[in-house]
This record gives structure tokens, C-alpha cells and sequence, in this order.
């Protein structure tokens, strides 16, 4: 923190070799929005690892009927475990960092609008994540009742109570989740601003590049969703700790208004989640196809539309507490309704890849099957959003492969893409197309073999969060698939690391244009040197590479 | 659909500062939101301990001095900016005057609830949900005192210039949305729920 | 366009002080569940952090000069392509798009509809006559779809006038009609071959089929209910009218039968020049 003007001793001498001491200081003191979108989106990728341990040891329990691997109550743990650390430690910091990183570069600013608040909130998440995992060491309590939280993901009322959750545990739960939120809230006031105040001269609205548009569609959910999360935590803490009643049944709080809370956070929330992932395919798609993205105003239009929507389907996932017919019609047919902007993108990717010279790199393998397995995430949505039908299977394995699908079969999928996109970018190595390549064959088998058979599972009435079942239910061959198909989504992700570490090792050089893209953070070298660009660029278009690359026929002739 | 004329991004009215502050402002009011529902939820539905009409009255002193100290801190901020340093100080002192008379107040009806009536944060629900939102209300009060009161000293030493006056004027802001947020605090405590 | 050539590019200085006081907020709160010595641990460095972030930002931004990258290692300058961009002409060999170089107004959907409408139930009139003797008996039927439990009324209510009913039936069937008039004067357009075989024939065939073929599934007790050759003329009915009421009306060009200039929006030049491909 010495506050000393000009050429600060680290940067003095380019050519000492600097030892890792001072590589450490770098990333500790860091206020650079690429070097915290890569620390969000390396510490997303170490709770990835933590979380797929959980689930495989979920699985390996439920391969075979009436197993006794893991005891229930450690079962519990792990529910809660997976999921919390999926949603808030995984994707979260994961949308958030690839945000950080490109969000600059794509609309040709050199940091982001607030650098130290960035900082600050990279931290928050990444303690806050330390929080959640310390749980499993120190919350030993009440007869031991303590240890790793067990009430599920969404914490529902009362067993959340001092009465019903003896020990820390669930406050480990609202602590971790509480500190980290504020590093979403802070990337979102950043995200915005920025996008908002800090693009380069020419690039109005209209000629933001949709991964910018829809960060900010995210961060204005996650303006309006994580304080009411935050809110509902607070009142669960002033429950757990001073005596208060907001959801203690016992002296006349209601249980179901944590679910109305939880929810109104919730469903935007995974919605901040899948977004960014439209956001990746909308950039990937145009350039694999070597076609305009089609349709950018409808896609603009739809993404807020689908921003807009969203706040009011919260309650679909509680069709089954009993809110009576009135809410149950509102909220289905809002939920029906949601689907259409969702559909419009679906088919914008669609007729983008139409009639273009499709490059099958992995990015785009990725991309494509994204779309293909969003659609059908989607369309059990819609069957979920009817009422009745939801009575039968809310709590199944039909709505857990439903929201795998989209959370995996959608999100990862691009997140996945993205990485092998934007890794050039961000390091300056190629990363293997051959080990890429059996990544994606792996992963694609594997997570069908595990989520398309969950939903039969599901239709046959498994119950989630159970951590075993009987023989003769007819469930067991389906869960063994289920099972394997685990085995092949850990070989691909072996392979996804893999192809990291033989790019640092084989060093192919990248370039600026490995892929012959046209947005502006393919003008930087690769990396970017810390100031991003030498001169701010001036833009007339949405492609100003294209512009550049053919200036007989530039974009801003048809535009 | 002409794109001849290429439009620098500074100089709008809309600068970093601005789009921030509104920013936490919005995520801030959601977050009152909530308490609100909660509050709303819950009125009438406590079964015993005391009721909001037995033990309420409105807090005509204390709005006031909140609500004029919105005028004040607008004035300081105004005068910051054309120079008129003595006046700057002085309506900011009486801004943060008025903030602790706010809070004051708030403290000794707090006290006479508590040991008077024997309402507490656990005694019933509205005790509950009464506490949460005034007392993050008055949390809010209290971080921009302490704002506001660093700014009075900085202006003391003569460390704040005119030059600053946008600065300022965001955490102004904050102090203008405190306001509003008491507004509909004491709609929905004061007068709804009673 | 200024280059920013100095002894560096100034660029916020790196700090520790946001980690300082992220680490102390989150040891305050952790000291709910840890120990109460993380709060004073915490608070401490909570003040520490924040002390330090402040003097990176107060009175002035702290910042530093980043040198510039070596020559060497800067990004060129994106150099054109060496090929130029080939235009697509429509019609031309290997084009696969088919776009409608014109299609027909929103408006005109709606008054095919709504004719066609009219034709239909007619039709559902004059069945209602021959088989039952009175012309209500069809739109008791198509309400009776709509309405399982008048469905299952006994049948002399279906053979006798019922206002509720006729109101409901009427509303679907306006409803309905009005926007199958409206799908019909977009896509028809864009199909080859003729319209009027499109809407009327091909599309009340298709659509027969399908509702034969799915009316167990979905709603088992109407199925003896329906007569499908009424049904099948009632659907032709509809859609060689409103084919005919759409096909008539005044077909607006597309803009890619427009000149350069037309669709650069210069008024009077918009007649069809050479037909290029457009945005």
C-alpha cells in the first residue's frame, strides 16, 4: 500500500527474472480486470472440482439399491454442499470473471469503472467460498451437530430454525453465501457502469457487442435479486441469533415466506446464470459460422425481455405448497410466457448458423450442443410450468435433470466453449484441439448417459435428496446409468484440465486473431498488455475487425 | 441509420460516479423492499405483546429533522460548488445536526418501547419486523453521518475544494435515498400499520 | 488519434488494501461462529483495509505508469483481407435462401381470416341442418370441445340454442380464426407454388390429419362426436377463402428489391433496380 508516484519498483525492470514471491504479490495486490476475471474464473474453476467430488460421492451411493457408502445424514451434507457450491461459488464467479475480462476489451475502455472495488469484491467471494468450506472443520457443535450445512440449497423454513438446526452449520451456509454475494453485487455496479459510461468513441447501444448487452441485462438481476437474498439471510440470522421470528413457525412467522423470498432471488438467479452462457454462444456462433449474429436488435430485445420476465415466475418452484388457484395460473402461464424470448434466441443461433461455412473448432462443438440441449432444458421447463404436472414431479429426479440440463447441458457447455475461445486471449497459447476435442466427445456422452436417463428416473417417481432406495422400485438401472455416465463426465473434465496444462507446456503461440473473430479484444495482442489498447479505438460498427479486415464492404454500410 | 457523426462518451451528465451511486441505490432499495413485504406481512398477525396502536406514535419531530436535512445537504453541496465555502460548512454541519437528532430520537422512543412497553426484537412479530426495518433504516442514517461528518472535517482543513462538489454530490445521493427510504418506513410503520 | 506515448500508460496502482478489508469484514462475521476475538481481529483489519483504500483514492487517485509493451511483442495492425467480399445475387446458382420478395399485409390476414371465419361457419351451419335438423347443433359441438362438461350434457341440449354457449363459441372461433389468418398471410407467401393450394387444400388436409390422428390422445370423449367429413369441409372452407381474400390483396415488396439507394431511404428512387442482395 505505499502510496509512491511514478514507476512503481515492481515494473522497473522488465528483464530481472522476478521470483514467484513477487508473481504472488502481483495477483494478491492486483487491481487489473483481467488478472481478477482470471482469479474469479481459477478459484470457479477449484470449487468446480470440489463440487463434482460431491456429486460423484452422491452418485457412487445411488449406483446400486439400499447402499450403505454414505450415511444420510453425511448425504445430506453433500446435497447441500454440491448445490451451493455450484450455484454460488462456481457459476457466479465464473460468469463474473469472464464479464471482468472481456467487458473492457470489447468496448475498447482499459480497465473497468471502478478497479479497487472489483478488487475488494474478488476477494469477498473468494473468502466468503473459504467460509462455506470451513464448515466442514470447525462447526463441530451441539452433539456434533455441527459440520458441513445438511438443509439443501435453498435452506427452507423452519428446519433452517435454531429449534430444528442445532450447531452452525446452517450459519456456516448464510455466512458463505452472504460475504461472496457482495462480490456479485460489486461486479454488477462494476459491469455496468463500465458498459454504461466507459465504451469507446462510436460505439453507441446499438453497436455494443450482445455479450456486453446481456452482462448487463445479468447485472441489473443481479442488482435486483442478491439484496433480497442478502435480506431474507439476515432475517434468518436475526432468527438463528437474536431471538427474532420472521420465519419461526412456532411463534407465527411464516415458512412459506422464506420460500416467496428465496425464490424471488432464486429465479433470477439462474437466469444470471444461463445469460452469460447466451452471451458466449451469441459471440462464438457468428464467428464459426463466418456469419453476422442475426437478428442483433430481436436478440437485444429479447434478452431484456427475458430480464423483465423473469422477476415474475418465482414462484413456479413452489406450484406445491398450496398458494391456490389464482397464483398457480398467474405463475404458470408467466413461466409459458418466458419461453418465448428463450425460443426467439434459440432460433436467432439457428439462422445465424444457417447458410454460413461452419468451422467445427471446439469452441463451436460446444456451442452447437449447447443449443441443442438448452432447447430441450427449456422445453421440460415448460412442461414443469404446467401446474398440475409440476404437483406430480416438483421434487423428482424429472426437475433435477431438468435443471442439469440447463445449468450443465446449457451453461457449462458454454462456459466450456468460452474457455477454449477466449483462452488464446488470455494467455497467448493455443490450446489442443485434439485434447479438446475428446473433452467434448467424452463430456457429451457422459453427461447424456447421466441427465437424459435422470428424467426417466424422474417420471418414475424417485424423489430427490433421498440417499437410497429399495431394490424392487424398478429405479436401480437407471440410477446405475446415471452413475456411469459420471465416470466419462470426470475423464472429459481430466482431459479439459489436460489441455490446460499441455498449452502452457507446448506454448503454441496464439496471436492476436487466432480464430479470425471481429470484436475488439481480438486487436490486442495476446495477452493484452495491461493497458489494453495503445490507442483507444474508434469504432463506426459491430464488427470493427470486419471493417478493417474488408474495408470494400464494411458493416456500417448495411447497418 | 447514419453513423457519420462518432460521439465521444465524456462529458455526459451520466459519469461513473453517477451510474455507481444510482446503482448501490437500486440494489439498496431491494433490499428495504424486503423488510417492507416482511413488515406488511406480518401486520396484525401478532397473537399477544404489545400492538403497534398501543405503543406507536408518529415521529413528527424526527421526520422533520430527516427530511429538512435533505434540503441542507443539497444547499452545502450547492455552495460547495460556487465557492461559498463558509456556507457549505455551516449548512453541512446543520445537515449532520439534524441526521443525530434523527437518530436521537429514534433512540429514546427505542428505549421507551424496550423498557416501557417490553417490545424487543423477539417479543412478537411485530417487534420482530418493527426493529429489522427501522433499525437497518437507522444503520443506513448512521453510515451517512459517518460520511457526511468525514466530508465536514475534510472541508475544515480545507482539504475539499470546489472541484470536489460532484463527489459530493453522490454522497448527497445516499443521503437524499435515506430519506425516501424513511418516507415509506414510517408510511408503513406510522400510518398503514397502526 | 492521439497516442498516449509517456514514460507509461497510467493506470490505477495495485493494492491490497480491498483484500484487507474483504478479510476483515468476512473474520467479523465469521466470528459469529468461530470465536468473538475474529471480531476485534476482524474490525482491526476491516479499518486497516479501509484506511488504506481511501488514501488510494483521496485527494487523488493513486496511480502508476505501466510501460508500454515492446515493440516486438504489440499487436499489428489488423491488415485487410487480400480477397474481396463476393455479393450473393438472388436467384443465383447454390443460393440457398429463399426469401419473399414481397409478402402480403398484416391486415390482409386478418380479413382473410375473418372471411374464411364466416365461410367456416357457414358450413357448420348448413351440417348442423342436414344432420340435426337445426342449425346450432355444429356450434354446440365445437363448444362442446372447448367445454367438456356441456359436452356432456344430454343430447337434446345439443340441438337447441344456447346463448352462454354461443358466445364462448364465437369467441374461440373469431379468436382463432383471426389469428390462422394472420399465420396464413405470412407464410403462404413464402411457400412455392400457389397459395390457394397451400391454404386451401394442403393446409385444412394436414390439419384434419393431425387433429384425427391426435384427438384420442388428447380428449378421448370427443372423438364420436366429430364427423370428419363436415369437419374437413368446414377447414377447406376456411382456407380457400381466406386464401383467396389474402392472395387478392396488395403484395408490399421486400427491401431487398429496393435500389442502394432505396433502402438508404432517398425518397423516390425505391422501384426495383438490380436485385442485390441487401443487409
Amino acid at each position: 500500500m505505499a502510496a509512491s508516484e511514478g514507476l512503481s519498483a515492481l515494473n522497473v525492470d522488465e528483464t530481472q527474472s522476478r521470483s514467484w514471491l513477487d508473481h504472488m504479490h502481483d495477483w494478491v495486490t492486483t487491481v487489473d480486470h483481467k488478472k481478477l476475471g482470471i482469479l474469479y474464473i481459477g478459484s470457479g474453476l477449484l470449487f468446480f472440482v470440489l463440487g463434482g467430488l460431491e456429486a460423484s460421492l452422491m452418485r457412487a451411493q445411488l449406483a446400486v439399491p439400499a447402499n450403505d457408502l454414505i450415511d444420510p445424514k453425511e448425504f445430506n451434507r453433500l446435497f447441500t454442499m454440491h448445490g451451493t457450491t455450484m450455484v454460488f461459488l462456481v457459476g457466479m464467479p465464473i460468469v463474473t470473471g469472464f464479464g471482468n475480462y472481456l467487458i473492457p476489451l470489447l468496448i475498447g475502455a482499459r480497465d473497468m469503472a471502478f478497479p479497487r472495488l472489483n478488487a475488494w469484491g474478488f476477494w469477498m467471494f473468494f473468502f466468503g467460498g473459504l467460509v462455506l468450506y470451513l464448515s466442514y472443520f470447525a462447526s463441530m457443535g451441539l452433539y456434533g451437530a455441527g459440520t458441513a450445512p445438511d438443509v439443501g440449497w435453498f435452506a427452507y423454513s423452519p428446519l433452517t430454525g435454531r429449534a430444528f438446526s442445532r450447531g452452525n452449520a446452517t450459519d456456516y451456509w448464510i455466512l458463505g453465501i452472504l460475504l461472496s454475494g457482495f462480490g456479485s453485487m460489486s461486479g454488477a455496479i462494476n459491469m455496468v457502469t463500465t458498459s454504461i459510461t466507459m465504451r469507446c468513441p462510436g460505439m453507441t447501444m446499438r453497436r455494443l457487442p450482445l455479450f456486453v448487452w446481456m452482462m448487463l441485462v445479468v447485472s441489473f438481476l443481479m442488482l435486483l435479486a442478491l439484496p433480497v437474498l442478502t435480506a431474507a439471510q439476515v432475517m434468518l440470522l436475526f432468527d438463528r441469533f437474536l431471538g427474532a421470528h420472521f420465519f419461526d413457525t412456532q411463534a407465527g412467522g411464516d415458512a412459506v415466506l422464506w420460500q416467496h423470498f428465496f425464490w424471488f432471488f432464486g429465479h433470477p438467479e439462474v437466469y444470471i446464470l444461463i445469460i452469460p452462457g447466451f452471451a458466449y454462444a451469441s459471440e462464438i456462433i457468428p464467428v464459426f459460422s463466418r456469419k453476422v449474429i442475426f437478428g442483433y436488435v430481436t436478440m437485444v430485445a429479447a434478452s431484456i425481455s427475458i430480464g423483465l420476465v423473469a422477476l415474475g415466475v418465482w414462484a413456479h418452484h413452489m406450484f406445491t405448497v398450496g398458494m391456490g388457484r389464482g397464483l398457480n395460473i398467474w405463475f404458470a402461464l408467466i413461466t409459458m410466457v418466458v419461453g418465448i424470448p428463450t425460443g426467439i434466441k434459440i432460433f436467432n443461433w439457428i439462422a445465424t448458423m444457417y447458410g454460413g461455412k461452419i468451422r467445427f473448432k471446439v469452441p463451436m462443438l460446444f456451442s452447437i450442443a449447447f443449443i441443442g440441449q438448452f432447447l430441450i432444458a427449456g422445453l421440460t421447463g415448460i412442461m414443469l410450468s404446467g401446474a398440475p404436472f409440476d404437483w406430480q414431479l416438483s421434487d423428482s429426479y424429472f426437475v433435477v435433470a431438468h435443471f442439469h440440463y440447463v445449468l450443465i447441458g446449457g451453461l457449462l457447455f458454454t462456459v466450456f466453449g468460452a474457455c477454449y475461445f477466449w483462452f488464446p486471449k488470455m494467455f497467448g497459447w493455443m490450446m489442443s484441439e485434439v485434447i479438446g476435442r475428446w473433452h467434448f466427445v467424452l463430456f457429451f456422452i457422459g453427461f447424456h448417459l447421466t441427465f437424459t436417463t435422470m428424467h426417466i428416473q424422474g417420471l418414475l417417481g424417485m424423489p430427490r435428496r433421498i440417499y437410497t432406495y429399495e431394490p424392487d422400485r424398478g429405479w436401480a438401472i437407471w440410477n446405475a446409468i446415471t452413475s456411469a455416465g459420471v465416470a466419462l463426465q470426470g475423464l472429459g473434465i481430466l482431459c479439459f484440465f489436460l489441455a490446460i496444462f499441455m498449452a502452457f507446456k507446448q506454448k503454441k503461440p496464439a496471436g492476436p486473431d487466432p480464430w479470425d473473430a471481429w470484436t475488439l479484444e481480438w486487436t490486442t495482442s495476446s495477452p493484452p498488455p495491461e493497458y489494453n489498447f495503445l490507442t483507444l479505438p474508434v469504432v463506426r460498427s459491430r464488427r470493427p475487425l470486419w471493417d478493417e479486415k474488408h474495408p470494400e464492404d464494411p458493416d456500417w454500410k448495411h447497418e | 441509420m447514419s453513423e457519420a457523426v462518432i460521439q465521444p462518451m465524456e462529458g455526459s451528465r451520466w459519469n461513473r460516479g453517477r451510474v455507481g451511486m444510482a446503482c448501490l441505490i437500486f440494489g439498496e432499495s431491494m433490499f428495504f423492499s424486503i423488510f417492507v413485504v416482511a413488515y406488511l406481512f406480518y401486520v396484525g398477525k401478532s397473537d399477544h405483546g404489545p400492538q403497534p396502536a398501543q405503543v406507536l406514535e408518529f415521529p413528527y419531530l424526527a421526520t422533520a429533522c430527516l427530511l429538512s436535512s435533505s434540503i441542507t445537504a443539497g444547499y452545502a453541496v450547492r455552495s460547495l460548488g460556487r465557492f461559498e465555502y463558509l456556507r457549505s460548512i455551516l449548512s453541512l454541519a446543520l445537515t449532520i445536526l439534524l441526521g443525530a437528532s434523527f437518530i436521537a430520537f429514534t433512540g429514546i422512543e427505542w428505549y421507551g418501547l424496550i423498557y416501557e412497553h417490553g417490545l424487543t426484537l423477539g417479543t412478537n412479530l411485530f417487534g420482530t419486523t418493527f426493529y429489522s426495518l427501522v433499525g437497518f433504516h437507522a444503520a443506513h442514517v448512521i453510515i451517512g453521518l459517518l460520511m457526511l461528518s468525514l466530508i465536514w472535517v475534510l472541508l475544515l482543513l480545507k482539504h475539499v475544494k470546489a472541484e470536489h462538489a460532484e463527489r459530493f454530490e453522490l454522497v448527497t445521493w445516499y443521503w437524499h435515498f435515506v430519506d425516501a427510504v424513511w418516507i415509506v418506513v414510517f408510511t408503513v410503520v406510522y400510518i398503514i400499520g397502526v | 488519434m492521439t497516442t498516449e506515448e509517456k514514460d507509461g500508460m497510467e493506470l490505477p496502482a495495485p493494492t491490497a488494501a480491498p483484500l484487507f478489508f474483504a478479510l476483515g469484514l468476512v473474520f467479523i462475521m465469521a466470528s459469529l461462529v468461530t470465536n468473538e476475538i475474529f471480531a476485534f481481529v476482524g474490525a482491526v483489519t476491516a479499518v486497516w483495509g479501509a484506511l488504506g483504500w481511501w488514501r488510494e483514492m483521496l485527494p487523488v487517485e493513486h496511480k502508476e505508469a505501466v510501460p508500454l509493451q515492446a515493440l516486438a511483442e504489440r499487436a499489428p495492425a489488423v491488415k485487410p483481407k487480400s480477397h474481396a467480399v463476393e455479393h450473393l445475387v438472388i436467384g443465383e446458382e447454390g443460393h440457398r435462401v429463399r426469401l419473399p420478395l414481397e409478402y402480403h399485409p398484416y391486415a390482409a390476414g386478418l380479413k382473410g381470416g375473418f372471411a374464411g371465419g364466416i365461410a367456416m361457419a357457414m358450413v357448420g351451419g348448413v351440417q348442423g341442418l342436414v344432420t340435426a335438423g337445426t342449425p346450432w347443433a355444429a356450434f354446440n359441438g365445437f363448444a362442446s370441445i372447448v367445454m367438456p362438461l356441456f359436452g356432456a350434457a344430454p343430447p337434446a341440449d345439443m340441438v337447441s340454442f344456447h346463448p352462454a354457449i354461443m358466445v364462448a363459441a364465437l369467441a374461440v372461433h373469431v379468436a382463432l380464426s383471426l389469428l390462422i389468418g394472420i399465420v396464413y398471410s405470412s407464410v403462404l407467401p413464402m411457400l412455392p407454388g400457389h397459395p390457394r393450394i397451400w391454404g386451401g387444400i394442403v393446409a385444412p388436409v394436414v390439419w384434419t390429419a393431425a387433429g384425427w390422428a391426435a384427438i384420442g390422445l388428447v380428449m378421448p370423449s370427443a372423438t364420436s362426436g366429430i364427423s370428419w367429413g363436415w369437419f374437413i369441409a368446414s377447414q377447406i372452407a376456411f382456407g380457400l377463402t381466406a386464401g383467396e381474400v389474402i392472395t387478392r390483396s396488395t403484395p408490399i415488396k421486400t427491401l431487398q428489391s429496393f435500389t442502394l439507394a432505396g433502402r438508404a431511404g432517398l425518397e423516390g428512387t425505391e422501384q426495383t433496380g438490380s436485385e442485390e442482395e441487401g443487409s
